[in-house]
């Protein structure tokens, strides 16, 4: 029968690349995924990057955050309007931010929670709340709660809770409505807020009055300067009508809490965006150096009938150019879903409200440029190499001759060690057959590894930071005093409330030292009794301060700016508040985050001070240790502390609670690394990708040799163990290069972390977690990958395998 | 004015160099072609000829000498001062090649398959080409397949779109290199008329076989051995020789080969019947198939390409089931066994001899040799390599225990594979067209080592579809289209 003629789509020869994808659809999924992984992982960080960094300015802007929040003695609205005529400020309002104890239960369990009230609910137009369900104005006898309560509370809109009141009498709240405030700093320590009116807080038997005052300024309000001028005047205003200053927070609108955070989450996710781009590209050239191997023989074949290398090159250039456009079909939206997925995590975390989905261009953009130039990139030399065998090479049967040099290695490995038996010599060696793709996996792998190591690395280091910087902060409470106060007075008054468990009274004063410029060094000298457990600096060198010490002085690392000379046992000549100089021995150094180099802390025994300073029983510091460690709890007794010294007439400059300072890094560092796991796990996918494909190409590869083993007597076993032992070598040998390589990413990611969060670098700390952890994942990896080629080998027939072409 | 040559070869050389040192495959070879003859280049295997046909296509570099393409226009062309993109272009318009191997596109259609060589030399013209591709397919009586993809039509059809495809661009020269070589004999018939056909039409044909008896059917036949050309003669010289191709086809022949006298039965085939179903159609390759063989018994497994050999080879070796009957070796149903039991069994009982050696590349002959013995577990590991190594000192190969396959040359590759086949000390020795890819010297060795082994007591088959083998075996069994048929050819120098 007589055919009619068709017609075609396209050419012979474009067909056959169209074809090639199509009808090989398991081995273009495989080379499709490996650049697609790439791709999505980049695409995805720079879209997380994108809506988070857009999102966090718009939603923090929209939000009219204060320009400087003040907190202070109680005042009243008459108070609040003095400070709006002040110049420079645009709105003022003022809030009381108290504690309160809350029960769900009808008063079997109690936690503290953090009570904003607002006299003006409808009015208020400073940290706007956004609503996320029911009403933004509670009513009397009505609270708000902010949304992320929810992480630490099951409660719903409607319920009822219970609050306890200081003299006992329990109430009950109705919950109207859950908000959203960009003043609250996210994180995972982030507190529980809620928001009351003021008659509602003076029902609560608190005092209806004001302790917080949020203000925006005039002219510009993303100058730091000009907010910083605006808060002068205000500060001015406050000492003028007498009210202590506690804190102050100036920060300009643009500037959201979590800022530091964020900043360090950007750049670590672009670090990342490029050390994938280097994983993905390298899978993607270990993939199709792989396919050009499987088509030699074509390539000979149309170089027989008439093709010629420049054809030859194109059409696998445009097969590389389809597969990438695949890729990128594929991994536009699974980027643009996975970037909005990983920035609603961050911005649930950081309180930063994000908007709707979207793609973002600039993340399409770099994805199309991936998928299309690494793959030709990682093609071309492989194509240029292929198109240049001649047509003998490229159909001889002759694999012998293409096989590396590494038998006399293994020869001898064998004759040296014995043990090792013939079949899994010959899974190492063939580990080593084809050593440039051999290569190419073990970057991959390699990289992963070091990626995924590294984070636990860095977790260990952040954490031993924040155990280093926990021992700064023992205390639950300091009190800077206005003048010293006799420590027997103090103690006895505070250590009389229910709830304190002990106190101690350092004296603080001023040091200097000549730099050696004409101008001096000026300490602040912290002096704890020599037998004080409130602090435990993370000493870098020599020793912290003991019993019998004398004119011993221990100084925080940032005085290396200063006098980067200066190591344990030098001595220094220091007066003290402006006294005569004396010689003093600095016995040890410790670390210190402190972003502003110029301050210099150092500890000094409050032996040897107080008598230098006529302050002997005195104090101009009070630590409190409270039995309850927790921030809630910490503030609920600063208040406390407050109203009782307001009302003995001690007259204080301001009172901290100890994790306050440590509660911003711990956050950061807590949310840093739940997102650096997450990239590990990215990361491992990644790499088992490379290697399951990496293993299905060997075991094509080996196909005839399989064949001959089974001529020869191997079993399903033998034939299995001899392919996965193959794969868990490579994995083993990835492992070993990733732990050399996990060192230099290691202090790069921890550089460019630390010196976001705390403008210094922190000490690295190596893990044994992640080197294991990577060693089980690496192992059971490659296992898995080799497992599947390994089942499918081992049941091939020896005619299939031996008729396999 | 046309000229009647169109190829001619000067002092032509070629020579390999290995690990193991040179080896000429081609030694100063001189010879014209003529325009629209049909030539044959016949030899056995290992002689040179596909070198030399590699030469003529410019697909493999000379040592020395020339070769040059005369232009119908009386122009001449040194074709190995070609650059490669140049070669690719003056094949792909002067020659259509054809391969034993067919060497399809898999995924394109035969159309398309045939409208390659256009596309890749500039002459596809949309429509036009696919006219023509239909035409040849038809030429080649295989245009109802036309849309079809090459896995789907059997290996003559399949061969056929090569011929299509190699006259696509309409060349003046044909080189086909075992073109029947993997055909059964009515297919091989159809080709070899499709071919003279050609010629009839001008073309000039060369074809490359190791069938002697295909001489008759070529204008001149240029016999080579051992690289050089050892004889040329025309088609008068052959008219009386009978017609071999279609001898098979007489039922009458077909009988069991029979055993010799006495002994113990080492394999026994019962009604062995294996049938091949693939998107082609059903094929059965081997039909019905008894045969016995004694312990210490020599025998060759002789036939065609396509008659079945390997087929039945792999009935024999627990490679591939037979759709029905039975294969008993020893007192074992070797079908009665999984096939993870059968490799274990095959690794103690049997040892198999392949065409291309099949050492693994990445191991030392020594180690390649101890390989069954850890796989099967046979002997103490410690005394493995003592006994590979009087296997390797047996096939003389001791200097080169530590040396890769690719260091020696191919008659010690094939020795050391034998070495491999002995490791277990098996009572039953298969080899596939054994001395297939040696040269003469390195075949008659290879033959000597198996009568000693067969005079040791191990039974001995050898497949092979050189009918000179049968000489020294004690016993011959024929295959043709799937059947044992009982020949002439019996031992001429058996040896009881």
């Amino acid at each position: 029968m007589e055919q009619t003629p068709k017609t075609y789509t396209a050419r012979p020869r474009w067909l056959k690349v169209l074809l090639d994808i199509w009808e090989n659809r398991s081995r273009t999924a495989l080379v499709v995924a490996s650049i697609a992984v790439g791709v999505f992982a980049v695409g995805m960080i720079i879209s997380t990057y994108v809506i988070l960094a857009t999102d966090m300015e718009e939603s923090y802007g929209g939000s009219n955050p204060a320009n400087i929040q003040i907190r202070t003695r109680p005042f009243d609205e008459d108070f609040v309007k003095i400070i709006a005529k002040l110049p420079g400020v645009r709105q003022v309002e003022g809030r009381n931010r108290t504690s309160l104890r809350l029960s769900q239960d009808e008063g079997k369990t109690w936690r503290s929670l953090r009570v904003i009230a607002i006299d003006d609910f409808e009015n208020s137009e400073i940290f706007i709340r956004e609503s996320v369900e029911g009403k933004t104005v509670p009513a009397d006898r009505e609270i708000l709660l902010e949304s992320r309560i929810l992480e630490e509370f099951d409660v719903e809109v409607g319920e009822t809770l219970q609050i306890q009141l200081s003299s006992g009498t329990v109430r009950e709240l109705e919950v109207t409505g859950l908000v959203r405030d960009q003043s609250i700093e996210g994180g995972p320590n982030a507190q529980a807020v809620a928001y009351i009116t003021m008659d509602t807080l003076t029902w609560l038997g608190q005092e209806p009055s004001f302790n917080r005052l949020m203000i925006t300024v005039e002219g510009d309000n993303i100058d730091l300067a000009n907010i910083e001028a605006v808060s002068q005047i205000v500060e001015d205003r406050l000492e003028e009508s007498n009210m202590p200053l506690i804190s102050v927070i100036n920060s300009p609108s643009n500037e959201h809490p979590s800022s530091v955070t964020v900043l360090a989450i950007l750049s670590v996710l672009g670090a990342m965006g490029g050390l994938m781009l280097v994983l993905g590209g390298s899978l993607i050239a270990n993939t199709l150096t792989a396919l050009l191997n499987q088509q030699m023989r074509q390539i000979g074949v149309m170089k027989l009938v008439g093709a010629r290398n420049l054809q030859v090159i194109s059409m696998y250039l445009v097969l590389i150019i389809l597969l990438g456009l695949i890729s990128l079909v594929v991994s536009i939206p699974l980027a643009a879903w996975g970037g909005y997925q990983f920035a609603l995590f961050f911005g649930d975390l950081l309180s930063i409200s994000i908007g709707s989905f979207r793609f973002v261009p600039r993340a399409i953009v770099v994805q199309a440029l991936i998928a299309i130039f690494i793959p030709i990139l990682a093609g071309i030399f492989p194509v240029i190499s292929g198109s240049r065998l001649t047509v003998e090479e490229a159909i001889s049967d002759d694999s012998a001759s293409k096989d590396g040099g590494s038998g006399r290695f293994f020869e001898k490995l064998g004759e040296s060690m014995e043990w090792i038996s013939r079949p899994l010599l010959i899974s190492i060696r063939n580990t080593f057959r084809n050593v440039r793709r051999l290569s190419l996996t073990l970057f991959t792998l390699t990289v992963a590894g070091g990626i995924f190591i590294a984070v636990f690395n860095m977790q260990a280091s952040l954490n031993n930071f924040i155990g280093s910087v926990t021992g700064l902060f023992k205390a639950d409470i300091s009190v800077s005093l206005s003048r010293p106060y006799r420590e027997i007075e103090i103690a006895s008054l505070v250590e009389s409330i229910p709830g304190v468990a002990d106190t101690e009274m350092w004296l603080s004063a001023l040091g200097d030292t000549p730099k050696g410029d004409g101008s001096d060094i000026v300490f602040t000298i912290q002096a704890p009794p020599a037998a004080s457990d409130l602090i435990a600096p993370n000493i870098t060198q020599g020793r912290f301060l003991q019993e019998g010490d004398t004119n011993a002085i221990v100084v925080a690392e940032t005085i290396w700016a200063d006098l980067p000379e200066l190591k344990a046992g030098d001595t220094i000549e220091m007066g003290i508040n402006d006294g005569r100089a004396e010689e003093w021995t600095v016995v040890g150094i410790f670390s210190f985050p402190e972003r502003d180099a110029d301050f210099i802390l150092s500890y000094a025994p409050y032996e040897i001070i107080s008598q230098q300073t006529n302050n002997v029983g005195r104090g101009t510091v009070l630590k409190v240790v409270l039995d309850e460690q927790t921030l809630v709890n910490q503030e609920r007794y600063a208040n406390t502390l407050d109203t009782l010294f307001q009302d003995e007439g001690i007259r204080f400059e301001s009172i901290e609670e100890g994790m306050t300072t440590l509660e911003s890094v711990s956050e950061a560092i807590s949310t840093l690394v739940s997102f650096f796991l997450g990239m590990a796990v990215l990361t491992a996918v990644v790499g088992s990708i490379g290697l399951a494909g990496t293993m299905s190409m060997n075991v094509m590869e080996r196909i005839r040799e399989i064949g001959i083993l089974r001529a020869i007597g191997a079993v399903d076993s033998a034939v299995m163990s001899s392919v996965l032992v193959e794969g868990v070598f490579i994995g083993f040998i990835s492992w070993l290069l990733g732990i050399a390589v996990c060192v230099p990413i290691s202090y790069g990611l921890l550089t460019m972390v630390s010196l976001a969060i705390t403008n210094s670098v922190m000490p690295m700390v190596f893990s044994a977690t992640g080197f294991w952890l990577w060693f089980l994942v690496i192992i059971g990896l490659s296992a898995i990958a080799s497992i599947i080629p390994a089942r499918n080998a081992s049941r091939l027939t020896i005619r299939e395998v031996l008729a396999y072409e | 004015m046309q000229t009647k040559t169109i190829f001619e070869l000067k002092n032509v050389e070629k020579t390999y160099v290995t690990g193991a040192g040179s080896f000429p495959a081609l030694k100063n070879v001189n010879f014209t072609v003529n325009r629209g003859e049909f030539l044959g280049i016949v030899g056995r295997s290992g002689a040179g000829k596909s070198t030399l046909m590699n030469m003529l296509s410019g697909v493999s570099q000379l040592t020395s000498g020339e070769v040059i393409y005369h232009h119908a226009d009386g122009q001449t062309q040194d074709i190995q001062t070609l650059n490669q993109n140049d070669l690719a272009l003056w094949r792909g318009r002067n020659i259509g090649i054809v391969y034993q191997s067919f060497e399809l596109m898999p995924m394109l259609d035969l159309v398309n398959n045939v409208m390659l060589p256009q596309d890749f030399s500039g002459l596809y013209q949309s429509g036009q080409s696919v006219i023509k591709a239909l035409g040849l397919l038809n030429d080649v009586e295989i245009g109802e397949h036309a849309y079809k993809i090459p896995a789907h039509i059997s290996g003559g059809q399949k061969q056929r779109v090569a011929i299509a495809r190699a006259l696509a661009n309409d060349p003046p020269v044909i080189i086909a290199d075992e073109p029947t070589g993997s055909l059964d004999s009515k297919t091989s018939e159809t080709i070899l008329r499709i071919f003279e056909e050609l010629a009839r039409r001008g073309k000039t044909i060369i074809m490359v076989t190791h069938d002697q008896s295909l001489r008759k059917r070529f204008d001149r036949t240029l016999e080579i051995s051992d690289g050089e050309i050892v004889g040329e003669y025309v088609k008068a010289d052959f008219v009386d020789l009978p017609d071999d191709h279609h001898r098979h086809d007489d039922n009458d022949d077909l009988i069991s080969g029979e055993a010799k006298e006495g002994g113990k039965d080492a394999i026994v085939l019962h009604d062995v019947i294996k049938t091949y179903v693939g998107p082609a159609g059903e094929f059965t390759a081997l039909k019905g198939i008894n045969l016995n063989f004694k312990y210490g018994e020599f025998v060759s497994i002789v036939g065609k390409s396509g008659s079945g050999k390997s087929t039945l080879l792999n009935m024999l070796t627990g490679i591939d089931h037979p759709t029905t009957g039975q294969v008993v070796i020893g007192d074992l149903d070797v079908y009665g066994m999984t096939e993870s039991q059968r490799a274990l069994w095959r690794g103690k009982n049997l040892g198999i001899v392949f065409q291309f050696f099949q050492l693994l590349p990445t191991l030392t002959l020594l180690e390649n040799v101890m390989l069954p013995m850890d796989y099967c577990n046979t002997y103490r590991p410690r005394e493995r390599k003592q006994k590979a190594m009087e296997l390797l000192d047996m096939v003389n190969l001791t200097d080169f225990a530590r040396k890769l396959p690719s260091a020696v040359s191919t008659g010690q590759q094939q020795s050391a594979a034998i070495a491999r086949a002995l490791a277990n000390d098996p009572s039953i020795i298969v080899a596939d067209e054994p001395t297939g890819n040696l040269d003469t010297r390195a075949a008659t060795m290879i033959i000597n080592l198996f009568r000693q082994l067969s005079e040791q007591g191990k039974t001995i088959l050898i497949v092979t579809h050189d009918p000179s083998l049968t000489r020294y075996t004690d016993r011959t069994v024929t295959l043709a289209d799937g059947q044992v048929v009982r020949r002439e050819l019996e031992p001429e120098l058996s040896v009881a």
